[in-house]
């Protein structure tokens, strides 16, 4: 009985997990770049939504300039600085994602002090009730909106020109720029979705985790973790890697202690990763998409 | 020109090897290396009691004002006013001023330990006020001790930071277990009988879980704790360990940690539908009402400074540091300030600021401060007495 109401609270944390596992993997698939600083994008989107929301707009509105704000971020970040890096060396990327996450967290600091800050809630409170099992509305929108953002980012790689662009800029970039293929143009947008999603996720989770500096820390570690699981480079892979990852870890709360809560994930990734290298639902390297 | 540049760097790199050996004065780094002898650690004393640093009582102050759960700035504050009025005064006993340092040290243990380390090597001070965790206290202690240099803790309430046999380490905030049994003895006098508690898992919180179930057996209530749940620091979802508890049906829930994670927390008891009373510690901060809103009316917290007083010295000293800082007062911020006072009283009593001389003032120190009339006992801990309070439109009000 409690195993049920664990399950349903780990797909909540795992909705998240999911969401932002996306958001990396988006950002791998075309670049080849792991994304140390996505927990810091999604802390700095949420920060400016706050901000534009304290200038009195509309929370809806609020919201949307939020996203299109931190995209732009993104594209900046993208244009300047990661551009300057050499994207066949995969180390150095990752050092400036590491630089790029201290200079962001220690610029919230600066801006706005270090007391977590309440952010207004976009959905209702309330919960529902399954038998003697609750969830929270929250909650289920989350799930819901996860997964359709999936659904729309597959299509979108499927079905529009740009996206199929994408999609072969990141097989092999040198031969899709002799197919005339603008790469730098798909790797600007890629930051800029990448970004646009970490901020969403800032959003979603900011009425209950607050915005604080460190809000992204442990979740953007997280989020990496269920990108491996599911298979890096793996869109929908990361989105079930994200779901697993949050009930294994409630469940093993619930069931063995909330104590090791943090270990067992992590234990858990190291896990799949022993058996299955490229994660739970890595189809064959060649195909990563 | 290739040989050129090598001479050049050759040069430079003999001039910054040279500088730095110069600017390590030796006598200091003998006392900061971690060879407690007595008789390096006597020389260093002399060579730090100069002609100039007779007039000048320096304090350093250790706080969290960056991080994790970094409330810091209420002592710093605290000692701040405090010891501005007392340079306005003229110093203590009209003879020493006091000069003050402020580090922060972001609630990690590494950097206390070497911010500690700069301050007495570098700034020579000769008392410290910090630090701000329990488990970042207790590390630099071990450096008090060595240093012969007074510390007092004005937030730290772990029993483990009197545990350690540390001479110099004063604890002027109470400690845990006075808050652990004024809870206990106060749910159980108003006929509650069963609680579940859900504590953090740092030094903080696991010392007051311990005393928490400790007393409860001492006065014959054993299984009022029906069951206990754990966090860690920074989490933000408490479903899981919630859910656990709720089985147990408790009608009191005692958190035992910030109110960072206590207020996601109360909005969360009330998804589960967990509707038992909250009554903890760690949390009396305006912070939760700013964070949980409505969720944080009627949640209960012990604690050892009601800002809302009566006494007329205290709320005299609310008034101020209220109008001088934008911040609430809390019993932080009137520890370091207390500290501050108890400092000058031992530095006036022994006549001087050597710190060997100043601690064994303080532990013969009465000493009537904002927080109370207290003693500190020989291994430096307090006693002090320890309210309910209930938050009440948003502030924490006295329970009569």
């Amino acid at each position: 009985m409690v195993i049920i109401q664990q399950i349903l609270n780990g797909l909540t944390m795992g909705s998240v997990y999911a969401l932002l596992g996306v958001g990396v993997t988006v950002v791998y698939k075309s670049l080849g770049l792991m994304n140390v600083a996505h927990g810091d994008m999604m802390m700095i989107g949420a920060f400016i939504t706050l901000l534009i929301i304290d200038l009195g707009v509309p929370l809806w509105l609020a919201i949307i300039l939020g996203i299109f704000c931190a995209g732009m971020l993104g594209l900046a970040m993208e244009r300047f600085i990661y551009r300057k890096v050499n994207y066949g060396i995969m180390l150095n990327l990752m050092i400036a994602t590491i630089g790029m996450q201290i200079v962001l967290r220690n610029a919230a600091l600066v801006l706005w002090g270090v007391e977590p800050k309440a952010f207004p809630d976009m959905f209702s409170k309330g919960v529902i009730h399954m038998g003697p099992y609750v969830v929270a509305v929250r909650s289920v929108c989350i799930i819901i909106l996860a997964l359709c953002l999936v659904l729309l980012l597959q299509l979108f790689y499927k079905k529009t020109r740009i996206g199929k662009e994408m999609t072969v800029a990141a097989a092999n970039s040198t031969v899709a720029s002799m197919l005339g293929i603008n790469v730098n143009l798909t790797r600007f947008i890629t930051f800029g979705i990448g970004s646009s999603f970490a901020a969403l996720t800032g959003i979603l989770i900011a009425p209950v985790y607050f915005v604080s500096q460190n809000m992204g820390a442990v979740v953007g570690v997280k989020a990496l973790a269920a990108a491996v699981i599911g298979g890096f480079g793996n869109i929908t892979g990361a989105f079930y890697g994200g779901i697993i990852l949050g009930i294994v870890e409630a469940l093993g709360g619930g069931l063995i202690s909330s104590a090791y809560k943090d270990i067992i994930s992590f234990a858990v990734m190291i896990l799949v990763l022993y058996f299955k290298p490229y994660g739970l639902f890595a189809k064959h390297v060649d195909q990563k998409f | 020109m290739k040989k050129f540049k090598h001479v050049v760097s050759i040069i430079v790199l003999g001039a910054m090897i040279s500088l730095s050996a110069c600017s390590n004065n030796p006598s200091t780094n003998d006392t900061v290396a971690a060879k407690p002898s007595q008789a390096s650690a006597v020389s260093a004393e002399s060579s730090k009691n100069e002609p100039d640093s007779q007039e000048v009582f320096k304090i350093g102050i250790l706080t969290a004002l960056t991080g994790q759960n970094s409330n810091g700035a209420y002592p710093l504050s605290g000692a701040e006013l405090a010891i501005n009025e007392i340079n306005e005064a003229g110093g203590i006993a009209g003879k020493w001023k006091i000069e003050y340092y402020a580090e922060d040290d972001e609630n990690v243990v590494a950097n206390s330990i070497a911010l500690s380390q700069k301050l007495i090597a570098q700034e020579g001070i000769h008392a410290l006020i910090g630090a701000y965790n329990s488990a970042n206290s207790i590390a630099v202690g071990e450096l008090t001790q060595e240093n012969e240099i007074p510390q007092m803790c004005p937030a730290s309430t772990a029993a483990s930071v009197v545990e350690q046999g540390y001479e110099y380490i004063f604890r002027i905030a109470a400690p845990d277990k006075i808050y652990a049994e004024s809870i206990v003895d106060y749910l159980i006098e108003q006929g509650y009988e069963s609680a579940a508690i859900i504590y953090d898992s740092s030094e903080f919180g696991l010392s007051g879980s311990t005393f928490l179930l400790k007393y409860a057996k001492e006065i014959g209530h054993e299984d009022f704790f029906v069951t206990t749940e754990v966090y860690t620091t920074g989490d933000r979802d408490f479903s899981t360990q919630l859910t656990n508890m709720k089985g147990y049906h408790p009608e009191v829930i005692v958190p035992w940690g910030w109110y960072e994670e206590v207020a996601p927390m109360l909005q969360q008891m009330k998804q589960l539908d967990i509707d038992s009373l909250v009554c903890g510690y760690g949390f009396e901060n305006d912070g939760l009402s700013r964070l949980a809103g409505e969720y944080a009316e009627g949640v209960m917290a012990a604690t050892s400074f009601v800002r809302l007083t009566s006494d007329p010295r205290a709320a005299a000293f609310v008034e101020k540091f209220e109008q001088n800082y934008n911040l609430l007062a809390t019993k932080e911020a009137v520890n370091g300030y207390d500290a501050v006072y108890a400092f000058a009283k031992a530095v006036e009593a022994a006549d001087s600021i050597d710190g060997k001389a100043v601690a064994e003032q303080l532990h013969k120190l009465h000493f009537s401060g904002i927080g109370g009339e207290f003693e500190f006992e020989s291994n430096g801990e307090i006693q002090k007495r320890a309210f309910m309070t209930i938050v009440e439109g948003g502030l924490f009000v006295l329970i009569d």
